[in-house]
């Protein structure tokens, strides 16, 4: 009996349950406001504004539980989103235009985890160095001039649905599951976690730390490139600014989903959390008709107040 | 004797001093570029280019130095820019219509907002207890949020006057923006780290629980050092608003990275504790005269970022490579030894 009773303070303390009182409670109040959000139809476009956020997630979930952050989102997915409409166009070919993209994706990763894991720099400006040369690297290619579109295929992913899901949806649960996975039931996941905890400890025990975070920033650029993809399939075009606005939530909804920014601790089901939780304060804000202006300064509020909430480091004692 | 300290002394500000070898080099290209630079033109243009990432440069070392980092000084440059472009002509004519008073007013008003910010985000991350990084990237969104809400569309009424002062230069010799960096480092930077406020900051970042249990005042030393980062943005939100005579709160902005860039290429650690303004002044004067230089060339403003992005991951290897030569040799050193034992 002892035992269930502390189960259950385990449980109200748990990041998990306040993750579901908060979605549960965001979605009411904007149904609340808007009943018309409550239809089964806006929850599903809902989804399909958090799948792109999500699959960027896996990745920003990653890095930062190696204890670092990737500061590059906004490029790393505008530049490889600009490779494959570009390349798609000059060969005619989409799948051609998918290799491409994904081989920058993989580019990306190497660039950017041989920086941090073998010439030892920060994680932060490593990546903000990468996301000026990212930014550079795609004007240079489009030489300021966009061109290419989405394809059927692509289209269809993001536009399409099976069962009344929509296909990216699927994809993005696909891929959550396989990273709790990966995070969870593998030694490569293990490590990860072991990294972020201590990357001194993890390099004595044997483990080459140096494979795995070179590992974790290709799988996050990978996965920010199939964002970079799916949000041609959503917009249409490419535009130089369709990334931009993912920099600062996608490393809100990780820590908003009970990851620890310092690494080491937290997952990517929390994430997913965090993911939905941001997107359900968007359309709040939305229904309450909020400028841009507004939109900005609330986003940042909130996420201060979640953090403060319960992000909150140890007081300092002797 | 004097060989032995200069010794020490290159070897402690070894990145420093290939920052300022660099930043010799640049000028020298820049010599051979520009017909003007041995006129009084030259150092002002120069100084120009250069002042406003200097003063960034200034705050984002001074959270470098408690091991913090400060994603929200682009933003917070933009708003109080915006602030500025929006109540001078207002303030003026409140003030009885001189330029000069609602100059001085505006400037007052702006650092004190700006302070109020860097106030805000201190709070955050000492009573808050949350990380600089995350802190600083929500009230950058809340910044960009404000600059848009006072100016919504780009613009603003700034007399040619004001422009002029901060641009030009003083008994038509000495450039303003050079005097301003001075009174930067005369009235800010060298009081501060002479301070124990200043003092504090190294111990901070060299290893906060030492500090705290030395006594160190842990927590004002860094509300202060937030608010210094909030007054230098300001500063450079004002010399920003005098270089552009607007506001734009739209404005893309490159800040936020070559501050820390300019903090990183002086020496300054990210881990905290190691670093000093006058390797950032070079760091900053580096990044901002690589872009006067590609224009000269006729490179395409394209590569602008690219180039700065990669200045950096080179100064930060340098550590890298150093110490791997070291290793390198020690090893070697230690095989000779135990051979000739």
């Amino acid at each position: 009996m002892a035992a269930k009773s502390l189960d259950w303070k385990a449980v109200v303390k748990s990041t998990g349950l306040r993750l579901v009182v908060m979605m549960v409670g965001l979605y009411l109040v904007s149904g609340i406001l808007e009943p018309n959000y409550l239809q089964p139809s806006h929850i599903m476009s809902t989804l399909v504004l958090c799948c792109f956020l999500g699959i960027i997630c896996i990745g920003q979930t990653l890095i930062i539980l190696t204890g670092g952050a990737d500061l590059s989102v906004a490029y790393s997915v505008t530049f490889s989103a600009c490779v494959f409409a570009q390349t798609t166009k000059e060969t005619g070919n989409g799948w051609i235009g998918f290799a491409a993209a994904m081989l920058v994706g993989v580019l990306m990763g190497l660039f950017k985890g041989v920086g941090v894991a073998y010439l030892k720099i920060t994680p932060m400006v490593m990546t903000l160095a990468t996301n000026s040369i990212l930014m550079s690297a795609t004007f240079l290619y489009t030489q300021g001039v966009l061109k290419g579109e989405s394809t059927a295929v692509v289209t269809a992913l993001a536009k399409d649905s099976f069962l009344g899901i929509r296909y990216c949806v699927l994809l993005w649960v696909a891929l959550g599951i396989a990273t709790i996975f990966l995070l969870k039931k593998t030694t490569f996941g293990r490590k990860i976690f072991a990294v972020g905890c201590s990357p001194r400890v993890t390099d004595l025990s044997g483990i080459n730390t140096q494979v795995v975070l070179v590992g974790v920033y290709v799988i996050a650029s990978v996965m920010m490139a199939v964002a970079g993809i799916l949000l041609i399939g959503h917009l249409g075009y490419p535009n130089y600014t369709m990334g931009d606005s993912y920099q600062l939530i996608s490393i809100a909804a990780v820590v908003i989903g009970g990851t620890s920014i310092l690494g080491g601790h937290g997952g990517y089901l929390g994430t997913m959390g965090g993911v939905v939780i941001i997107y359900l304060i968007q359309s709040i804000l939305i229904i309450l008709n909020i400028a841009e202006a507004g939109r900005e300064i609330v986003n940042g509020a909130i996420i201060l107040i979640i953090l403060l909430a319960y992000g909150r480091g140890k007081k300092q004692s002797a | 004797m004097r060989n032995e300290r200069t010794k020490l002394f290159l070897k402690r500000n070894a990145e420093c001093v290939v920052a300022y070898c660099v930043l010799a080099v640049v000028l020298v290209l820049f010599a051979a570029n520009q017909a003007d630079f041995f006129t009084v033109y030259g150092p002002q243009s120069i100084f120009n280019q250069v002042i406003t990432l200097c003063i960034a440069a200034l705050g984002q070392t001074v959270i470098v130095l408690t091991s913090g980092i400060d994603l929200s000084v682009g933003n917070l440059i933009i708003f109080t820019n915006c602030v500025a472009a929006t109540i001078y002509m207002p303030v003026t004519n409140a003030l009885g219509g001189s330029i000069v008073v609602g100059g001085v007013a505006t400037i007052v008003i702006v650092l004190l907002v700006g302070v109020l910010a860097g106030l805000f985000n201190g709070c955050m991350v000492v009573y808050g207890r949350l990380q600089p990084i995350v802190v600083t990237l929500a009230t950058g969104s809340i910044f960009s949020g404000l600059a848009r809400y006072v100016r919504p569309t780009p613009g603003g009424d700034v007399p040619s006057e004001f422009a002029r002062f901060f641009t030009g230069r003083i008994f038509d010799v000495f450039p303003m923006s050079a005097l301003i960096l001075l009174l930067a480092i005369f009235l800010i930077w060298i009081p501060y780290r002479k301070s124990r406020a200043g003092q504090a900051l190294y111990a901070i970042g060299g290893n906060e629980k030492a500090a705290f249990l030395n006594g160190i005042k842990i927590n004002r030393s860094k509300l202060i050092a937030y608010s210094i980062a909030g007054l230098c943005a300001a500063i450079c939100g004002v010399l920003l608003t005098a270089q552009t005579r607007s506001g734009d709160p739209t404005a893309a902005n490159n800040f936020t990275n070559n501050s820390i860039a300019a903090a990183v290429l002086g020496g300054a650690s990210l881990a905290g504790g190691k670093g000093s303004y006058f390797g950032s002044i070079a760091g900053a004067m580096i990044l901002s005269l690589i872009v006067g230089l590609l224009i000269f060339w006729g490179i395409s403003s394209y590569y602008q970022n690219l180039v700065q992005g990669i200045i950096l991951i080179l100064a930060l290897s340098v550590g890298f490579f150093t110490e791997f030569f070291k290793q390198k040799r020690e090893r070697a050193q230690a095989v000779a030894g135990k051979e000739a034992n």
